[in-house]
């Protein structure tokens, strides 16, 4: 295959090979090249297949709006499906394949679809799999989700990296072509906080692909000159490589930034994209606009470019599309693309301008270059096999005739780039100036300047970027003079044709998903009028692409076939991402083990010296239990921790509880408002058990409160709310009573805290705490708490117990904790003391028929759980209005009760329904359920806590446990909850 | 009476020190802080701030700005509440407040609670642009600004020290004890590619 390259400078690195593959044949290309630039310049201009139809296709742009040119990119973890040919900087080793083609690109079994064209045609699904309705799940959507989806993602873990930064802005320029470059400048010299970003890894826009003069030089050497000064800036960043892709409230917009894509494997600790989140304080849309083609028929054989695209392989990647490259075009514009074709000596059989007139000067240069010129010509149809070799052009005079050419160049016109305008519900205006969309109301401190603002012309784009560079500049306090560039004077001239009436072949609009005229055609008779609805007919401007080169003309042709004007018609609103962005850049550094941040216990460093087995409860990883070597299961390390505990001493970290230390003349008042029960009573030294509620009656959460002076309380709460209960109270005294003396302090990260709890946890702390407290029973009894000093550092003893043994929680700075445990393990040795974990945690408070999370689940009333007693009825306090509603008050509402197993061998699940014996197993009969289960080793069997209708009533009383997700039926007992000590005498002890 | 077996813990302790190359960013372990809440108590703010000056010869800073005075530093945390710091001075420094300050205000002890990293270095606020939603740009966030605020979803706060003679930026960030090996990670990978370096206490 002969080069197409061009000689000439270019943007390219010609003393610098690189090597690539595309469908595993070995390639050349240079550094600036893109993936499609280097392989049109080595004459490949197949590069992929058509989703529905399988029709061979070639480039269309050169840019991200690239409907055609999909292509997987590199191999193995690293293959990235629908990647854009035009969009992929070339590097050296890069690997490419084509997609949604079998067995070759060349030879694809699936353009057999194309023979059943006249069957796929829009809403083909919706009226063919609609009967017989009992083949839908068996045989239409298996066989649909087959065919749908393009490209194959890798099945391997991602390898690379990703991360997420912020940015802050006086102005945020969205492009970097000459508009954007303008304002960057304009702003930027005046010393405000500039980003430009831009999705090209080359600054410039048009002035890399389009010849112009600014200032005497080359338009391409002043975007260079441009830059560079932009970079000496300090208070200016270039992003390129960087699509910002979603404008958000607050004037926030994310941006994603290819960091590593253009080098085969990121450098070390470089991640492979960034996702940046900019908080702009004005922002200028400076993102171009998009050409059109014109739909005619064949338009999607390769080889039929638009102009514009053709102009940037020429000029800025010096290579030729074709050899034999003719016009058609609707505007002044395309003819540039003839001019620049003739310039590199390019052979342009023809220009066809739609037009009847055009403007004499474009005509005598064309003439100039003996190029034949066709006006008010249109092309029908093109042939040839997997590309261009010929075209059908009528002329003014309604003769068809053949010309021969091997590309064809189309230009329909320009349409501002719309789509970040209107992310916060902007709706684009037609202007009938341009024949376009220009952008409507935007997003609050957005200026749209140059092309994406319908400035068409290159005096325009800077003249409106250096205005907007300057009012942005001048928003931030900054004084900037209005710069000026000289340019010379650009015919704009155009004249609409979406479409050629009475095209040869199929003529598609939308390139990506095949959408034809016929398919328009059939929306419009069926009734989708509206640009939304045929979107979602047809799926016009739905895939990667989001039918950048296909909206306009879509529209328009609809708008026509329903005798409308495009300005009536409207168009869609484009929402975020602007072109795909991958799920790994979102997620960032948050996958994996760090899905999110851990919180470590002060004894986690010990607890894994013991080879404790982890658990993430919450933001917290605990010590689930602690196996001996030997032991057969967890449930034996679980049972013998338990029996430790019960039949001697054992030792939790249970500083994950939430604590609020809560201080003030008013602090006794405070609380007696924010419990249901009493506080205010509770004398100094002394702990008592509370619970909170909702606003709705509902618990919110129990704990202790302890009163440590006589405006001192420390509450604890349970580890899962131990925020938001933070937040309730903030909530209560900032802004409920303000006018109380209330301070409040979350103390959770303060303090360490043990649970010490069994017969012999009073002589294990006699031992370590010597003569720092007195402990023994009548000096220290249940609930009793206080503080003092231990080795010179504060300390406070709490006799509470969770686990129904006479227990004490002792807590130290957080720093000692591990040093406390360590000291306690080893002053009970000779005690026999074990460390247990989460589990035997649960396991003792259901024997002792605590509630916890499953119960306090947020639907459970006090009196649901058996906590009615507490409830004051002496005071208010936050929920008790709404706990007297009917339906919370209700006699019959379910209420915490115990339940055994009646074949005492048989296990109990969580989750299973309480139902009468032999009552029909369905929803109607269902009583109740169980919340809490587990295998007790102190009765020796399971024993469980649930709710049940009129529960307390029932004790005794024999239920259905029915759990048809794990199958299983079980004859239960209910049972009062506690069952183990009811009398509460052990922590009395 | 058992002598524990060990002393206190460094929260940091085992921690990689190093990260990538060079030492674009520089964390140092600020341990043995006397750290301490004081919000004042209702309608005793004046009166704390006569107390606060003449004990400390410092003005109580309004919002969420930062003091300091030789080895005592302030930062408004909250309305009326402000974090206390004192080097090397640990959990005796709050009882000592209490005895000073109790009266008009209410005291917490917190040197446990909070775990601290002084982050320098000349890509320190490119490091940090990774973690937390701040400006940080020098206008913004000036020296002795403070921000609570979040990194990768801890609560931290962050205060702007005074530049060093090069005119390097001096950040001090907080976050709760049970979180250290959390943001050290967060930091540490956030740093790699400009060179980290940790330096323990």
């Amino acid at each position: 295959m002969s080069s197409h390259r061009l000689s000439g400078e270019g943007a390219i690195q010609r003393d610098r090979t690189l090597s690539f593959t595309f469908d595993r044949r070995g390639y050349t290309g240079h550094p600036g090249d893109t993936l499609a630039s280097a392989l049109l310049a080595s004459g490949v201009r197949l590069l992929g297949r058509s989703f529905k139809y399988h029709r061979p296709r070639g480039l269309l742009s050169a840019g991200s709006e690239e409907p055609n040119a999909l292509v997987e990119l590199r191999a193995g973890a690293r293959r990235e499906p629908n990647t854009r040919a035009t969009m992929i900087e070339l590097f050296d080793g890069l690997t490419a394949r084509s997609q949604n083609r079998w067995p070759s690109l060349a030879f694809d079994a699936g353009a057999v679809n194309s023979l059943l064209s006249r069957l796929f045609v829009a809403g083909f699904y919706y009226k063919t799999f609609m009967w017989p309705a009992a083949w839908w799940e068996r045989l239409y959507e298996p066989a649909i989700r087959r065919a749908a989806g393009l490209g194959r993602a890798s099945r391997e873990a991602d390898p690379d990296t990703y991360e997420k930064a912020h940015a802050f802005c006086d102005l945020l320029v969205i492009g970097g072509g000459p508009a954007g470059l303008a304002a960057a400048l304009t702003a930027g010299r005046a010393g405000a906080r500039v980003i430009l970003c831009d999705e090209d890894f080359l600054l410039g826009g048009r002035l890399n692909g389009d010849r112009h003069q600014i200032g005497g030089e080359s338009g391409a050497l002043w975007a260079r000159r441009s830059e560079a000064e932009l970079r000496s800036l300090p208070e200016v960043r270039l992003l390129t490589r960087t699509t910002v892709f979603g404008v958000y409230d607050g004037s926030t917009f994310a941006a994603l930034e290819r960091v590593s894509d253009h080098v085969s494997v990121p450098r070390p600790h470089q991640p492979r994209q960034r996702l940046w989140k900019i908080v702009a304080r004005r922002a200028v849309l400076a993102a171009g606009a998009l050409e059109h083609p014109i739909v005619f028929g064949g338009n999607d054989r390769p080889g039929v470019m638009l102009a514009s695209a053709v102009r940037t392989y020429v000029n800025r990647f010096r290579v030729a599309p074709g050899r034999r490259i003719a016009l058609f075009t609707a505007c002044d514009d395309g003819w540039k693309t003839a001019f620049d074709l003739l310039e590199a000596r390019i052979d342009v059989p023809v220009i066809i301008d739609a037009r009847r007139e055009i403007p004499p000067a474009l005509r005598a240069q064309g003439s100039r270059h003996g190029v034949r010129i066709m006006t008010g010509a249109h092309v029908l149809g093109t042939r040839g096999g997997k590309g261009v070799e010929a075209i059908e052009v009528r002329g003014e005079d309604g003769r068809v005739s053949r010309v021969r050419a091997d590309s064809l160049a189309v230009a329909g016109g320009w349409s501002p780039n719309t789509a970040l305008s209107t992310h916060l519900g902007g709706r684009p205006r037609w202007s009938e100036a341009i024949g376009a969309h220009v952008p409507g109301d935007l997003p609050r401190g957005m200026t749209a300047v140059g092309a994406a603002c319908g400035e068409l012309a290159l005096a325009g784009a800077l003249r409106t970027g250096a205005a907007a560079g300057r009012e942005a500049a001048g928003s931030a306090g900054l004084e900037a003079p209005l710069e000026q560039w000289r340019t010379e004077e650009e015919p704009v001239g155009f004249a609409r044709r979406w479409s050629v009436s009475g095209h040869r072949g199929k003529a598609f609009v939308d390139y990506q998903h095949d959408v034809t005229v016929e398919d328009i055609e059939i929306a419009a008779r069926e009734g989708f009028r509206c640009a939304e609805h045929l979107k979602r007919y047809t799926t016009l401007g739905m895939g990667t692409d989001q039918g950048r080169t296909s909206q306009l003309n879509g529209h328009a042709l609809l708008a026509t076939l329903t005798q409308r004007e495009p300005a009536d018609m409207g168009t869609i609103c484009a929402r975020p991402p602007y072109t795909p962005v991958a799920i790994a850049a979102l997620a960032a550094r948050a996958r994996g083990p760090q899905f999110k941040p851990c919180r470590l216990t002060p004894s986690h460093r010990w607890a894994e010296e013991r080879g404790a087995v982890l658990v993430d409860a919450g933001e917290w990883r605990r010590a689930r239990w602690f196996p001996l070597t030997g032991e057969a299961d967890w449930r034996s390390t679980v049972a013998r921790e338990v029996a430790g505990v019960r039949a001697g001493v054992g030792i939790c970290d249970v500083s994950t509880l939430g604590k609020i230390d809560v201080q003030g003349a008013d602090a006794g008042a405070f609380l007696d408002r924010i419990y249901a029960n009493m506080i205010a009573t509770l004398p100094v030294g002394r702990t008592r058990y509370g619970i909170m509620l909702r606003e709705d009656g509902i618990v919110l959460d129990d704990g202790t409160v302890a009163r440590l002076g006589e405006c001192h309380f420390l509450l604890s709460t349970s580890t899962i709310h131990a925020g938001r209960v933070m937040r309730h109270l903030t909530h209560a005294r900032q802004v409920l009573w303000p006018q109380l003396d209330v301070q409040l302090v979350s103390v959770t990260e303060q303090w360490a805290q043990m649970a010490i709890a069994g017969p012999h946890s009073r002589e294990l702390l006699m031992r370590v705490l010597g003569d720092a407290v007195d402990v023994s029973g009548p000096r220290f009894p249940y609930l009793a708490c206080q503080e003092f000093l231990w080795l010179g550092r504060p300390a406070r003893l709490f006799r509470i117990s969770f686990s129904g043994e006479l227990g004490y929680e002792l807590a130290v700075p957080a720093r000692y904790g591990e040093s406390a445990v360590r000291a306690l393990m080893a002053a009970g040795g000779t005690l026999g003391v074990v460390p247990y974990g989460t589990e035997a945690l649960g396991v003792m408070r259901i024997e002792k028929g605590h509630a916890a999370g499953a119960e306090i689940n947020g639907t459970t009333t006090a009196a649901d759980l058996g906590l009615g007693r507490l409830v004051s009825a002496r005071k208010d306090f936050i929920g008790r209005v709404l706990a007297a509603r009917p339906g919370l008050a209700a006699a019959d509402r379910p209420a915490l009760i115990g339940l055994t197993p009646v074949e005492r061998s048989a296990r109990l699940s969580t989750g299973a329904h309480l139902l009468r014996p032999g009552a029909p197993a369905t929803l109607s009969h269902d009583e109740g359920f169980i919340s809490s289960t587990a295998f007790s080793p102190t009765l020796r069997h399971w024993v469980g806590l649930g709710f049940l209708s009129r529960g307390r009533e029932r004790i005794g009383e024999r239920m259905r446990a029915y759990d048809p997700l794990r199958g299983e039926d079980v004859q239960v007992e209910i049972a009062h909850p506690v069952f183990y000590d009811p009398a509460g005498e052990r922590v009395r002890s | 009476m058992v002598d524990p077996t060990c002393g206190p813990l460094c929260a940091f302790a085992g921690l990689p020190a190093i990260a990538g190359s060079g030492d674009g960013v520089v964390a140092k372990e600020r341990d043995g802080l006397g750290i301490a809440r004081i919000t004042a108590r209702d309608r005793q703010l004046a009166a704390l701030e006569r107390l606060v000056q003449r004990r400390f010869h410092l003005l109580l800073p309004k919002g969420a700005r930062r003091t300091g005075c030789g080895e005592v530093s302030l930062a408004g945390v909250g309305p009326e509440s402000w974090l206390m710091t004192c080097e090397n001075a640990g959990n005796a420094f709050a009882i000592g407040l209490r005895d000073s300050l109790g009266g008009p205000a209410t005291v917490v002890d917190l040197s446990d609670a909070y775990v601290m990293l002084r982050l320098a270095g000349a890509k320190v606020r490119e490091t940090l642009a990774k973690l937390v939603p701040v400006d940080l740009h020098e206008r913004s966030f000036q020296v002795d600004d403070v921000a609570q605020t979040v990194a990768e979803h801890m609560a931290v706060t962050l205060w702007r020290l005074g530049d060093l003679a090069g005119g390097e930026a001096v950040f001090e960030i907080s976050v709760g004890r049970s979180l250290a090996r959390s943001l050290h990670g967060a930091i540490r990978e956030s740093a790699a590619e400009f060179g980290f370096v940790f330096e323990p206490a």
